[in-house]
């Protein structure tokens, strides 16, 4: 399909030509929003585009450069948001139906206000799976998402609005959050760049939740210097966040210059490979091939954190929508609202253990990093597969397709490691295939280090 | 005495929690609560040691 996608430049050398006075604020935001009425027909990333806000945005920004001021660093830069971060003056929908009834946000989500004041400006937010409960973005209320490498077929979720606009060239930047995968899998689906950080590593307030001990959020971009430069912008500490931890901010965009050759890097075997097709084996080994990668890591739990995650993301997502369930059940999309509710009711001697594996499983995991550094395990079990798809073969077994598009991302959310999701190099024509670059606790230095090697070496997209 | 039904055991949990339970919603919970009961078996029986405590805040 034609999109405006190439046409339109990433964040970091839009503010820099902004800075350099080459173009203008308003013209930057003036052609993302021409993107976005050229391919939401066809796309359908947003559930909200604020045209005259972002244009007055705009206008202030030009004013500051007339005025000779300082800019900064996204000076100019347009960006969307998952329609779950709050926005001053908009409902925050969550993908949901039920949220239409709320108020306006009476501020920003912490990250969306990192952005604004860092000279970022919002043209809009971004459509999703319904209250974050999902992978494959077939909102019923709202349509769904489309790959924008090929029409009919899933942008991936449920961060998949955010996912598809950055892909589709309509913003180069945009925020998603990722409880079981929700930012690597439309990345990978995509073929783009997504950070879950460090569980605790940036602020979720503002951000309509999902499963309060296992959400995170982070960026999307298409290409890695975007990337560090928003993660680099959106770090910062939040007083108002019981869940963030105060650690030294990581600079990613430093950290992209520092020497990968010393770092100790194995492929996660076993259970992330098994459950890989084989068009996707073959995409990471060419990446593992051409970074000299041929050490090995299995996690032989990998099986049962996945199956932690689900138990506790269907609990604690079935209590935190409990009120929902009980009084407006039938607003809800049916399947998603009975998967909720089966998690209510789940016994309690289930989640506790469920959330004792996961003390245990994080010890275990480690250890591992006492030995390596960087991690590398594929995104997702296939590529994008076409809206509705009910099951696919996976490791010689009919699987549910939606669900498992998670079932290489759990594992390691599960337990709040920092990921770098990459678009691996692909033929023309062949959908986009994601690699996850996996750190230890607060390393994502290291991931922006090797991802850098890697896109430099070519072994990126 | 007999045994309860998973519709049984899936519409008194329901009810419990002041959940709807009509036809159509238990039959579909039901089949999403075996599910989770099929994945909650890869959990449950492992040997996790009695001195892992689960922390209030998960520490990543």
């Amino acid at each position: 399909m034609k999109s405006p996608v190439q046409s339109v430049e990433g964040a970091s050398l839009i503010a820099q030509q902004v800075r350099e006075g080459r173009i203008t604020a308003a013209a930057a935001v003036e052609q993302s929003l021409a993107g976005i009425a050229a391919s939401e027909p066809q796309i359908n990333a947003f559930t909200g585009v604020w045209g005259d806000e972002a244009r007055a945005a705009a206008a202030r920004i030009d004013a500051m450069r007339a005025a000779g001021e300082n800019l900064p660093p996204l000076a100019g830069v347009p960006f969307a948001a998952k329609d779950l971060f709050d926005i001053a003056g908009h409902v925050t929908l969550a993908g949901s139906k039920i949220n239409r009834a709320a108020a306006p946000a009476t501020e920003d989500a912490f990250l969306v206000a990192k952005l604004k004041r860092a000279g970022g400006i919002c043209v809009g937010a971004t459509n999703m799976g319904e209250y974050a409960y999902d992978f494959v973005t077939e909102n019923q209320h709202y349509g769904p998402t489309h790959n924008p490498h090929r029409h009919g077929f899933t942008a991936g979720g449920s961060s998949g609005g955010s996912a598809a606009a950055v892909a589709s060239g309509e913003v180069p930047i945009a925020l998603g959050s990722d409880t079981n995968g929700s930012i690597r899998v439309p990345a990978s689906y995509c073929g783009i760049y997504g950070l879950r950080p460090t569980h605790g590593r940036l602020s979720r307030r503002g951000a309509f939740p999902f499963v309060a001990s296992i959400d995170n959020v982070g960026p999307f971009a298409r290409n890695l210097q975007d990337l560090a430069l928003a993660f680099d912008v959106l770090q910062g500490r939040d007083e108002r966040d019981p869940n963030q931890r105060e650690r030294p901010n990581c600079l990613a965009r430093a950290a992209m210059h520092n020497r990968a050759a010393g770092l100790r890097v194995a492929r996660l075997d076993g259970f992330f490979t098994d459950n890989s097709t084989a068009e996707v084996r073959a995409a990471v080994d060419g990446f593992c091939q051409a970074l000299g990668i041929d050490r090995t890591v299995q996690w032989e739990l990998a099986a049962a954190a996945r199956a932690a995650a689900f138990m506790i993301s269907a609990a604690e997502g079935g209590a935190f929508h409990l009120q929902r369930l009980r009084h407006q059940m039938r607003d809800f999309e049916f399947d998603r609202a009975c998967r909720l509710m089966a998690g209510a009711i789940q016994p309690a001697a289930r989640v506790a253990q469920a959330h004792r594996f996961r003390a245990w499983f994080r010890q275990q995991v480690r250890a591992c990093f006492r030995d390596v550094d960087v991690l590398i395990a594929p995104a997702t079990p296939w590529t994008a597969l076409p809206h509705g798809t009910m099951t696919a073969t996976l490791n010689g077994q009919e699987v549910p397709a939606a669900a498992t598009g998670g079932i290489l991302t759990q594992p390691i959310s599960f337990i709040g490691l920092p990921v770098i999701c990459a678009p691996l190099p692909r033929a023309a024509g062949e959908l986009p295939i994601g690699v996850q670059l996996i750190a230890a606790p607060w390393c994502e230095h290291q991931l922006f280090a090797l991802a850098a090697h890697a896109a430099r070496s070519g072994a990126l997209a | 005495m007999s045994q309860p039904n998973n519709h049984d055991v899936v519409a008194a949990s329901l009810a419990a929690l002041d959940l709807p339970t009509d036809a159509d919603v238990v039959a579909a919970v039901g089949a999403h609560f075996v599910r989770l009961s099929d994945v909650a078996s890869l959990v449950m029986n492992l040997p996790i040691p009695d001195d892992v405590e689960t922390p209030s805040i998960f520490e990543p």
